[in-house]
């Protein structure tokens, strides 16, 4: 490895979150000299997201990833509801294969999990340095990014290149001018509540067993804002939270937490809470734009990576980032180590990065489900289907004797004229689901 | 140099945020966020201070767990030698039991007097005035018993007098202060006041060991008559017995609107010369108590006085 001295290294990664972490890791296996710089006292102290992680893309960090993550609990039952302010509809997944290694989901603090991960990289010597702020980027004559200044006495680092993995509205990112456009609209607000409730009341309550959780997300669950709910099981405390259109909250002017308060008093949720306290309540944003609102992904001895690079997947169905942010984490140490390797740390010395996210999940689910947050944000999606679902479910479950059953087009029929929703409507959203989910 | 007289500075990083269980009163500590109290801060300041204006070495001191290794990272990127007794915990966070939430003075301050012997000979011995958890300041005195050095508390300043000599502020009561003279060596407790801990640079910090910490075990210390502690509860405040209010409701009425106080007519005087309007005005505000009293009192006058 070649030796640390704030001279000059290999590279510096802004940010010990996933993205960062998996950066440095992969760095630093490839025996490059890497200073992970992070704002907070620890990895993981500022964090905020709602609960759950999908661990497979761990399986590069450590084959048996599973044997020391700190866990809360994995996730067995993954429910999605379909919410209006009285109803839902709900389809409940279980899977006690998800039980067993190597799992899907699990819940985990970020507290827990950035340092676990951070811990990973700092063992394969990577060098990390905590209560420092990157203020800016330094370039040479020539304009290419060689480092960067943080708010310490003496504070410059200079290295061939500069991993950005310091979350959504990158401040690095839009200071090396990647951003072409950064419109509130590629923006969600993410507000949580984690509340304290016994084990054992979680596990009769959810249907689970000893350290199985439980997964809901919720669609219907914010009135007229677009957005969704979620509620996931940690093992003595449940993450409830809500995720809302930056315009539409702005519009209406409501209060996040107000929200979160109402998705906590719906009659599908309510039961789940009843009798817990308050632990936390914290809020952040969320990079939904999706593949047509990412930034250039590097540059002149720079990469962005994870939310920096707005790289959060959030299509209705999924809302993942921390596997995205430590996929695009591992392929940004692995190109940026190659390009050292080769003497090249220009863009075209690092093109490998995007070639490398192409060929792995991040783009190319991306890239996929591209169309999605236009999709799920739709006010159709968004205010329309859920109650026409919702009526024809609870029509279809109505016994209305003596009158005979109805039929099920007649039912659906109905429903969809009473909230004012067009055939061809549906069929305009259901060529553009397929073509989005395809 | 082992005989080369050194600074001593106690440090006890700690969660300073706490969580507190509402219905239990128990205490959850996360020690992954310990770092410095601001009085601890302040200590390693004086003591950084001191190092550079008698050529003197620094060394700090603590009695923590692994967790306390990022904070002491940050004080030895200062260019301060770091001694650490191990004190075993398991995972953070957790909740702490309430012999651990008190701790016992007497066994820290014993672990920390082994240590400075052992490093030394001390030539000033500094501490924060108080830990964040429940402290006292009962470690500082108990420290300078162990090591038979005279013990200063409550500073507010520090300023170097000389060589090897100190001028200090001590905090009294009802505003005062008092300036002494502290000769080497002594315990000096620090209040978090006039000074702020300087920041590590980023090349100390980055060129550092990655374990920055000599870590030592406990010495073994015999400590008769420890105090056992109870489990805390909830608070739960004592009923406080509230008197009927005195009079018929009519005469409480007339009270609360003013209705039996006798007003005094505002009076015009002037116009004065400024010298006759002070006077007025000093004489109004006599007249109606607010320039009598000791200082301390309500409307006395605080003043400064100095011992040396
Ligand atoms: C409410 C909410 C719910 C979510 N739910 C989920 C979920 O259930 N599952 C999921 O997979 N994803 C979820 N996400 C998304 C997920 O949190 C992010 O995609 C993921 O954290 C991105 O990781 P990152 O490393 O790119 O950025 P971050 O996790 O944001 O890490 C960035 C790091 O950089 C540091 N930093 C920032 N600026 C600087 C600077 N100038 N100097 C030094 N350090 C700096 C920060 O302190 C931080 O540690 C959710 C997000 C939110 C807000």
């Amino acid at each position: 490895m070649s030796p640390l001295s704030p001279a000059g290294f290999d590279a510096v990664v802004v940010g010990a979150g996933p993205a960062g972490s998996a950066a440095a890791f992969a760095l630093a296996k490839a025996g490059r000299s890497v200073v992970i710089v992070e704002r907070g006292p620890y990895p993981g102290s500022k964090n905020v997201y709602g609960g759950v992680v999908y661990g497979r893309i761990l399986d590069q960090i450590d084959p048996e990833w599973w044997q020391s993550v700190p866990v809360q609990r994995w996730v067995v039952r993954r429910s999605t509801m379909v919410l209006t302010s009285s109803q839902s509809v709900s389809v409940d997944v279980r899977s006690q294969a998800w039980g067993g290694p190597p799992h899907n989901g699990m819940t985990i603090y970020r507290a827990d999990f950035d340092s676990w991960l951070a811990g990973k990289a700092v063992a394969q010597g990577a060098r990390l340095v905590c209560s420092t702020v990157a203020t800016g980027l330094i370039r040479d004559a020539s304009g290419r990014v060689c480092g960067v200044s943080t708010d310490r006495p003496q504070g410059e680092l200079r290295a061939k290149v500069v991993i950005a993995a310091d979350g959504v509205n990158s401040f690095l990112a839009k200071s090396a001018g990647l951003y072409r456009d950064s419109s509130a609209s590629h923006f969600t607000l993410g507000v949580k509540e984690v509340l304290d409730m016994d084990p054992e009341v979680i596990e009769s309550r959810f249907g689970l067993g000893g350290r199985e959780g439980l997964d809901i997300e919720a669609l219907g669950a914010t009135g007229a804002i677009p957005g969704g709910g979620f509620l996931y099981t940690n093992h003595d405390s449940v993450s409830v939270g809500v995720v809302v259109a930056l315009d539409g909250l702005a519009a209406s002017r409501r209060r996040p937490e107000e929200l979160v308060a109402s998705f906590k008093a719906h009659p599908s949720i309510a039961p789940y809470l009843r009798n817990s306290t308050l632990r936390e309540y914290s809020a952040h944003l969320i990079p939904e734009g999706g593949y047509d609102t990412m930034p250039d992904l590097v540059a002149d001895g720079m990469l962005v990576a994870g939310d920096a690079a707005g790289m959060t997947l959030a299509s209705g169905l999924w809302l993942e980032g921390v596997n995205f942010a430590v996929g695009a984490g591992l392929a940004a140490g692995r190109a940026a180590a190659a390009a050292i390797e080769a003497g090249d740390t220009t863009a075209q010395g690092l093109a490998g990065y995007r070639r490398q996210l192409e060929a792995s999940f991040v783009l190319a689910d991306h890239m996929r489900l591209r169309r999605a947050p236009a999709l799920v944000l739709s006010d159709r999606v968004q205010g329309v289907y859920n109650k026409v679902l919702c009526d024809l479910a609870e029509q279809l479950f109505t016994v209305d004797n003596p009158a005979p059953k109805p039929g099920l087009l007649t039912l659906a029929r109905r429903s969809m004229a009473k909230h004012g929703l067009k055939f061809r409507h549906l069929a305009k959203d259901g060529l553009e689901a397929a073509r989005t989910f395809r | 140099m082992a005989d080369e007289p050194k600074l001593f500075v106690c440090v006890a990083p700690d969660d300073l945020r706490p969580q507190v269980d509402p219905l239990k009163g128990s205490v959850i500590v996360d020690e992954r966020r310990a770092c410095l109290s601001a009085p601890d801060a302040a200590a390693v300041e004086h003591a950084l201070r001191m190092g550079e204006a008698w050529g003197l070495s620094v060394v700090a001191v603590t009695v923590g767990p692994a967790e306390c290794d990022a904070a002491l990272a940050e004080v030895s990127a200062l260019g301060v030698a770091v001694r650490r007794v191990d004190s075993t915990r398991t995972a953070s966070p957790r909740t702490l039991t309430p012999t651990e939430l008190a701790g016992d003075p007497r066994w820290v301050a014993a672990q920390l007097a082994a240590q400075i012997r052992s490093a030394g000979p001390a030539a000033m011995v500094l501490c924060g005035d108080r830990s964040a958890r429940h402290g006292v300041g009962a470690v500082p005195g108990l420290l300078a018993a162990e090591l038979g050095m005279p013990h200063a508390l409550g500073l507010v300043e520090v300023q170097v007098a000389g060589e090897l000599a100190l001028r200090v502020d001590k905090r009294l009561d009802g505003g005062w202060r008092e300036r002494i003279a502290v000769d080497c060596p002594s315990v000096l407790s620090v209040e978090a006041a006039g000074v702020r801990l300087r920041r590590a640079d980023l090349g100390s910090l980055v060129g550092a060991p990655p374990t920055v910490a000599e870590v030592y075990r406990a010495v073994d210390v015999e400590l008769p008559g420890a105090v056992e502690f109870a489990t805390p509860g909830p608070y739960r405040p004592r009923p406080l017995r509230v008197e009927p209010p005195a009079g018929s409701a009519h005469e409480r009425l007339v009270a609360l609107a003013g209705g039996n106080v006798t007003l005094s007519a505002s009076r015009v005087t002037g116009p004065l010369e400024a010298e006759e309007a002070a006077g007025e005005l000093i004489a109004f505000l006599s007249a109606h108590g607010y320039l009598a009293g000791e200082p301390g009192e309500p409307g006395g006058s605080r003043q400064v006085r100095h011992k040396d």
